[in-house]
């Protein structure tokens, strides 16, 4: 099965904890294009990460969402993966017992799976110690318990090496650059820049506009009360940062 | 659910015609025990005797309820002819996986207590090794034997069905290793149970003199039958001065079978006993693990893993008894419990007064698999010495939703994530194993369980 080149969100309303958060939302990625959502605390922007990968706490109510023209609001989440689609969350999942190792060599499998080619043990560390240094993350991460312990930016690191080892053709980032120092800011970037190419979509979900001076995006999506408020290029991310969200909403 | 009455004092009414006088010297001319022995048997009788029956009203009991044990059945020793098993010719049903050379320094198998097979590599014999079934040591090392048998705890501290066993002992292996020996490679003993009459009546010891170390590994496997069977199993361990023992324990048990296992080892000055006791089967387990921190600077770690299955019940007690000072005792038990199963554990902790800077740590983990699955944990502490560190907690949780949808949207099936995070909750305690062929066979038979429950999860 070949990788999606297309998502599709149309007039998507979803609902959570019997609150309607998304109401109609539009917005077409390609992969090649790197797409930023902006928006205010409580306007929808975790709820429609969560959603595309299909979290079962979020339902959708109208609308549909499609990976090269077929929905997938059917598909459990593994499936969504194995179709390309990936999710670097807010706040990832601690799971101990389990090595970052062991869990990346089963996640990779199951790309695989899906995909073709198997890896050999040697060419998957090779790999991994590439990424590893590309993040600048010491290979002591690989025996650790996945998440387990980790702080805010290694838990963001971790994303990112995981995005970086897993290479799926349309990524969603949900606040990658929260909690994160300038320096740690600018390693994950530079994590994500290496993958930025035809074959590789993004849509980069943040509240700030800082980590938009590393990532440079094609399309700017502003998202005001569970729909598109406003779409441009990267200057309308300049204009919110002088001038807030005020104007749009007043609008 | 419905909760069987407390008010019942006697779970079993019942008398067994078979458990008399005369039935503890016959089976002690049976097996040639020399006069000692007999007598020991005899004094275990006694007391046998003498005890009542457990009810609801004592502690230990209080969550069991033994009624549908069919006592008065069983029969400690058979007279008739027994089928003749050899390593070639395993009774049907045997399915346990034997050791190689390469992955033991010894094998044993017996079937319904009766020695089947037994390999101990040469060079351990030429330093002095013994393991041998408990009839042959008692007529060959009487006075070793007669050093240690019952005398892992006080008298007092017996209970109706340790008396049982010391007084109605038919099997059993044990174990010396002299002063300085070190085996590299586990012992690997092998408990296979098909006869559903006998009273399976294992009574294992286990020396080590000062210095020594060892793994023992002890597994516990039975043909599938309609009928009940019962093993009530013994295990008194002897760890010298500066010796260090692991004890693993495997017990995989089918469905008709009631386990009672009581095991204790005695720790002397800077010696190191580590238990890990997996339980994955029998309808019924009732299981007490005690470690004796006898002389000043022992240690010991118990770690145990329980897979409790739909209509079973897993009651396991441990102890963790300080007597010197110095001495460290650090527990681990994780639990995972399927739809309509249920388990017990209690935790008793006891420091001494005189076991001064003494550290114990105890922790019970449940991770239910299915709704209607039951977990109970009591903590039990008993603390006199006042310059101690002592921890306990206790802990009951499912697979959470979260870590799930994480595992899955990087691609890994709902099965598979399951698996992964069942496999993550056992590892802390299977990482401690350092043979790969017993840490696989758990993890394979965890794996196995878990299947039959993905879709209740």
């Amino acid at each position: 099965m070949s990788l999606a080149k297309k998502l599709e969100i149309k007039n998507l309303h979803v609902k959570t904890e019997e609150k309607e958060i998304l109401k109609g939302l539009d917005l077409t990625i390609n992969v090649g294009e790197i797409h930023a959502i902006m928006g205010p605390n409580g306007s929808g922007k975790s709820t429609l990460a969560n959603t595309l990968l299909g979290h079962p706490n979020y339902e959708v109510t109208e609308g549909d969402i499609l990976l090269d023209g077929e929905s997938i609001l059917e598909m459990e989440p593994d499936e969504r993966a194995k179709r390309g689609l990936f999710l670097a969350f807010q706040y990832p999942a601690e799971i101990p017992g389990v090595s970052v190792m062991n869990f990346l060599r089963l996640a990779t499998k199951a790309r695989v799976n899906g995909n073709g080619q198997e890896m050999s043990i040697s060419e998957f560390r090779k790999l991994l110690k590439e990424k590893l240094e590309l993040l600048q993350m010491d290979e002591s991460f690989l025996n650790r318990y996945l998440n387990d312990g980790f702080s805010g930016g290694e838990k963001k690191r971790m994303e990112i090496l995981q995005l970086a080892v897993l290479k799926p053709s349309i990524a969603i980032l949900d606040e990658t650059d929260s909690g994160l120092d300038i320096d740690a800011l600018k390693t994950v970037a530079a994590g994500f820049n290496s993958l930025v190419g035809p074959d590789f979509g993004a849509l980069v979900i943040t509240h700030y506009q800082r980590i938009l001076n590393y990532i440079k995006p094609n399309f700017v999506h502003i998202l005001v009360d569970g729909k598109i408020a406003k779409s441009g290029g990267p200057e309308l991310a300049l204009h919110l940062e002088e001038h807030g969200y005020a104007w749009i909403t007043e609008k | 659910m419905l909760h069987p009455p407390l008010d019942r004092e006697v779970m079993i009414k019942k008398e067994n015609p078979h458990l008399t006088r005369k039935n503890v010297e016959a089976l002690a001319e049976w097996q040639g025990n020399p006069d000692w022995m007999r007598q020991a048997r005899l004094k275990y009788f006694e007391l046998f005797e003498k005890l009542p029956m457990p009810g609801r009203r004592d502690e230990e009991w209080r969550k069991s309820d033994i009624s549908q044990l069919a006592y008065d059945r069983y029969v400690p020793f058979l007279t008739e002819e027994q089928p003749e098993y050899s390593i070639d010719s395993l009774p049907e049903g045997f399915q346990v996986q034997l050791s190689t050379e390469e992955q033991s320094n010894g094998l044993c198998i017996a079937v319904d207590g009766r020695k089947t097979y037994s390999k101990l590599a040469q060079q351990l014999q030429e330093k002095g090794v013994i393991w041998t079934d408990m009839k042959t040591a008692v007529r060959k090392y009487p006075e070793l034997v007669q050093k240690y048998f019952m005398t892992s705890v006080d008298e007092n501290e017996e209970n109706k069905f340790t008396a049982l066993n010391a007084a109605f002992w038919n099997s059993g292996m044990f174990l010396y290793i002299p002063k300085n020996v070190h085996l590299d490679l586990p012992l690997h003993m092998i408990n296979f149970f098909d006869n559903t009459q006998l009273l399976h009546n294992l009574h294992t010891l286990i020396v080590l003199e000062q210095g020594a170390s060892a793994v023992y590994f002890d597994e516990f496997a039975s043909s599938e039958k309609q009928e009940q069977a019962w093993v009530n199993s013994a295990v008194e361990i002897f760890v010298g001065d500066g010796a260090r023992l692991q004890y693993i324990s495997l017990q995989n048990l089918s469905g008709n079978v009631y386990n009672f296992a009581h095991r204790r080892a005695r720790i002397e000055r800077d010696a190191v006993m580590n238990w890990l006791v997996g339980t994955f089967g029998s309808e019924f387990t009732k299981s007490t693990i005690s470690s004796i921190l006898n002389g000043e600077g022992a240690e010991t770690q118990m770690l145990g893993i329980a897979f409790g299955e739909r209509n079973r019940f897993i009651d396991q007690h441990t102890h963790q008894i300080h007597e010197a000072p110095h001495t460290r005792s650090d527990l681990l038990f994780k639990n995972a419990i399927m739809e309509g199963g249920r388990t017990v554990y209690r935790g008793v902790i006891r420091i001494a007064q005189h076991a001064q800077r003494s550290d114990a740590y105890q922790a019970n983990r449940n991770l239910m698999l299915g709704d209607n699955a039951r977990a109970e944990s009591i903590p039990a502490l008993e603390i006199i010495a006042n310059d101690v560190r002592c921890t306990h907690g206790a802990t009951v949780g499912k697979i959470d939703p979260e870590q799930l949808f994480y595992l899955q949207s990087r691609g890994l099936s709902r099965p598979e994530a399951v698996q992964l995070l069942v496999r993550g909750f056992f590892f802390p305690v299977l990482q401690h194993i350092e043979q790969e062929y017993i840490s696989e066979r758990m993890s394979e038979i965890i794996e196995e369980r878990t299947a039959t429950v993905i879709d209740k999860i």
